[in-house]
């Protein structure tokens, strides 16, 4: 293993990876930064002005094709498309992100202490989780969406309740398995009890594996959040967000107004992307670094 | 390599197997393997000179590091991708180097027999025993029918001596002797002229690998095959090789027959690692000192619950009624073949294997009656050091997070106190305390083992249990850390009881000496008279399996 890098963005930059999963993983890398210097950027260019408020459209022509004064036209309230867009980006990468918080919050210490204390825990936990994992996603979280109302906490909350069982289960058989490691039981005889055991000698041997979780799983989120405004669930009118967008553009569409449809389609296609390629190169490394 | 396509290679014609020439030739070989983290490549083998005529039995020695399983890893370009090899390798006259994939294939096995230290690792434990033989023999003759097949692995079984009813029977089922015996079978299937055997006896036992390694070269002789043996042992190699050859640091330092190099080695360094062989034969065991005593065990017994009916309970007793006093500043052998219930008993002492009898007295309180803090206290005054320090030592945690851990557990100290003291325990096992922030896999096994040491005596205990604490380190390193035990027992008046299955160590570090069979104590007393004059069979034994050094010239 090399030391700390001086500088991760340098490191960064003069990266030049040969293998094809690492050129992938490099793009990825890029077009996720990309989207979170949009999302942090976006906000206070609104807030000084220099581009339009999303939601308000009223003094704008509607439906207005793409030109100079609105880059990406206009939807049918007049909202910039652009803006929207670009403010949508800011919006998916929160829910995401404090759903797969949550997620892992939730999932890892479940896992942990499931796989470690093994017996009948164990066993009603994976039931759990198991039959949580046999429903299907989408409904799932259309459920969990309609229950818990609207609101960017709740869609999170809808979303995470699908990847609570992806690391409970990751992160519970890499628990079993580093459980009858040597160490373990040396640090038992040394007198640690359960929790000094799962907190200093599993933790750190099991979350290796989580970050490939987590990216996969980021991706997959952005199309259930997409899916979920798209039903017209989740986040509230006000708050820009794409899934809910596209179905407005819908009923638009055959008139031939293709650009309310294809710049949040558009969006969400290069976020979704670029975190598989991430996920993908990180579980190539990961593996790659496994086998030697 | 079993499962290599033979069907498209171009067939190299039979291999010139009664050409007259050496089997193996090597001069100035050299190997790099591929830089790794950075780091420039350094070559393992500089320049080695080594022939091997056919029928010979060469050892080859050194020291760990030396580059001796490189020379294996070269011979059948096992050598990870990226490896730099120069120099002149001939093996049957042919350059493994510039052949093919196919006709490489062929070059292992048929030529090359190749036996490994771990067989487990290297068996398919989905494949029944009989499996593995007729594969590796389909593999190579690919037009034989299945019949004859079959009675050849049965065969190659029986000259191992498996039972043929042991056929259908997966690696699991095999204990490790049974398993290199399988592993032996399987590089001497296909008759190759050269078998390279990689520490082969060094994960068994005393007199296990005796009997392995008395197969092993009785079926060398009878096919006519030349023995590459590639141990750390003299003894074995001296026992069981007629020339012996010195590597250092990847060049050849000494060659000649092993009587000769063992019993007057001409370079320095042969000369040390003799000595610490024979060092570790066992020399006059110490006075046990007076003292009082700090651990007494009364019938301690062990049972484990076998399957089967309730009302006709089995047991499996690996430790039944075991009794022995242990006074300050003393040592204790515990000898015994595997599977005697050595390991048992240190497991049952540090409360990781359950006890079903007996009492364990720890400076007169009895373990076995404490509960809750009172145990936990209890139980910091008796501390263990494992076989394998790698895999025992957190591999995401520094070394000296790993060694303050134990007083961070207790509470008997906040971490910057912690850390001064796992930096002065540092010192105490001769390590530079510039190693506290580097991870355990970055140490060699003996500062490994030396870590794992001041990690057990970071909490000041009266009592410290080494199971197998030095038997996977080569002996010069062992000589070390059993002087580092040696002194630190005299420093902290430890009470320790060493388990080991070498009598030899064993007498000549321990002041009393325990022989285990069966989970009864055999024979006690002190290790030179029991090396000299056991009384118990399985002393004898333990004793007669013990490979030695020819006498000095």
């Amino acid at each position: 293993m090399n030391g700390p890098l001086p500088n991760p963005a340098a490191a960064l930059l003069a990266w030049r990876p040969c293998s094809l999963s690492a050129r992938l993983a490099r793009v990825g890398i890029w077009v996720v930064l990309a989207y979170l210097l949009v999302a942090v950027v976006t906000g206070p260019l609104v807030a000084l002005g220099w581009l339009p408020d999303p939601g308000s459209g009223l003094d704008q022509p509607i439906y207005a094709a793409p030109g100079w004064s609105h880059w990406c036209g206009t939807d049918r309230l007049g909202r910039d498309v652009c803006v929207r867009t670009l403010s949508g980006a800011g919006v998916a990468l929160q829910v995401v992100l404090l759903a797969l918080l949550l997620a892992l919050v939730v999932g890892v210490p479940l896992g942990m202490l499931s796989g470690y204390l093994g017996g009948p825990v164990d066993r009603l936990l994976v039931l759990l989780m198991d039959t949580l994992y046999t429903l299907p996603v989408l409904l799932l979280s259309v459920v969990l969406a309609f229950l818990l109302g609207r609101g960017l906490p709740n869609a999170a909350a809808a979303l995470c309740v699908v990847y609570i069982p992806q690391y409970f289960r990751v992160v519970r058989n890499q628990t079993a398995s580093v459980k009858a490691e040597l160490y373990v039981e040396a640090a038992q005889s040394l007198g640690a009890g359960p929790v000094w055991i799962l907190r200093r000698y599993l933790f750190r041997n099991v979350i290796t594996s989580v970050p490939v979780v987590l990216t996969l799983n980021a991706a997959d989120a952005v199309l259930v959040l997409g899916g979920l405004g798209f039903l017209g669930l989740g986040l509230p009118d006000s708050v820009p967000e794409w899934g809910s967008d596209l179905q407005e553009a819908l009923t638009a569409l055959p008139t031939g107004i293709w650009w309310t449809a294809l710049y949040p389609g558009l969006a969400m296609f290069v976020l979704v992307l670029g975190l598989s390629f991430l996920g993908e190169g990180l579980d190539a490394w990961v593996s790659r670094d496994g086998r030697s | 390599m079993l499962f290599s396509s033979l069907h498209d290679a171009p067939r190299c014609g039979r291999l010139p197997m009664g050409s007259t020439g050496p089997i193996l030739l090597l001069e100035g070989l050299t190997v790099a393997y591929p830089p790794a983290g950075g780091a420039a490549a350094e070559p393992v083998l500089r320049g080695l000179d080594l022939t091997l005529q056919p029928g010979e039995r060469l050892a080859l020695v050194g020291p760990s590091g030396c580059g001796k399983s490189t020379v294996a890893r070269a011979v059948l370009q096992l050598l990870p991708p990226g490896s730099r090899s120069g120099g002149r390798l001939e093996l049957l006259g042919r350059d493994p180097r510039r052949l093919g994939r196919a006709a490489l294939n062929r070059l292992r096995g048929e030529a090359v027999g190749l036996v490994f230290q771990d067989p487990m690792t290297r068996l398919n434990p989905l494949l029944s025993i009989g499996d593995h033989l007729t594969d590796t023999l389909r593999a190579h003759r690919p037009g034989d029918p299945r019949r004859e097949l079959r009675a050849r692995a049965l065969d190659l079984l029986q000259r191992v001596g498996i039972e043929a009813d042991r056929f259908g029977s997966y690696p699991h089922e095999f204990s490790g002797g049974m398993r290199q015996r399988v592993a032996i079978a399987l590089a001497m299937a296909l008759r190759p002229p050269l078998v390279i055997a990689d520490e082969p006896t060094t994960s068994l036992d005393v007199a296990v690998s005796g009997q392995v390694m008395a197969e092993l070269t009785g079926l060398c002789r009878e096919l006519g095959s030349a023995l590459l043996l590639i141990t750390h042992d003299l003894a074995t190699a001296g026992r069981w090789c007629d020339r012996l050859a010195v590597l250092h640091e990847g060049r050849l330092l000494e060659e000649g027959p092993a009587q000769r190099v063992l019993g007057a080695p001409s370079e320095p360094l042969t000369r040390r690692l003799v000595a610490a062989a024979r060092r570790r034969e066992g020399g006059a065991s110490p006075e046990p000192p007076r003292a009082p005593v700090v651990l007494e065990l009364h019938q301690l017994r062990c049972w484990h619950p076998l399957p089967g009916l309730p009302w006709q309970q089995r047991w499996l007793k690996a430790v039944d009624g075991v009794s022995l006093q242990l006074h300050a500043g003393e040592t204790v052998g515990v000898v015994g073949a595997s599977g005697c219930g050595k390991s048992t008993l240190c497991r049952a002492l540090m409360g990781l294997a359950p006890v079903r009898g007996g009492e364990v007295l720890l400076q007169g309180r009895d373990l076995r009656r404490l509960r809750g803090g009172a145990l936990r206290e209890a139980r910091r005054r008796l501390q263990m050091v494992f076989q394998d320090p790698l895999a025992c030592l957190n591999p995401a945690m520094t070394v000296e997070e790993a060694i303050a851990d134990p007083l961070l557990i207790h509470g008997l100290a906040d971490r910057p106190e912690a850390r001064r003291r796992a930096h002065e325990q540092l010192e105490a096992v001769g390590l530079p305390a510039a190693f506290g922030p580097r991870l355990p896999r970055q140490l060699s096994g003996g500062q490994q083992q030396r870590v794992a040491i001041a990690r057990a005596l970071v909490l000041r205990p009266t009592v410290l249990l080494c199971d197998e604490s030095v038997s996977m380190l080569d002996a010069e390193v062992q000589a070390e850390v059993l002087d580092l035990l040696r002194d630190l027992q005299q420093r902290l008046g430890l009470g320790m009881i060493f388990v080991t299955h070498d009598l030899g160590v064993a007498s000549g570090f321990c002041h009393r000496v325990i022989v285990l069979d069966r989970g009864r104590i055999a024979e006690e007393g002190p290790g030179d008279v029991l090396l000299c004059a056991p009384m118990a069979p399985i002393t004898r034994r333990l004793v007669e399996a013990c490979p030695r050094l020819p006498p000095a010239a």
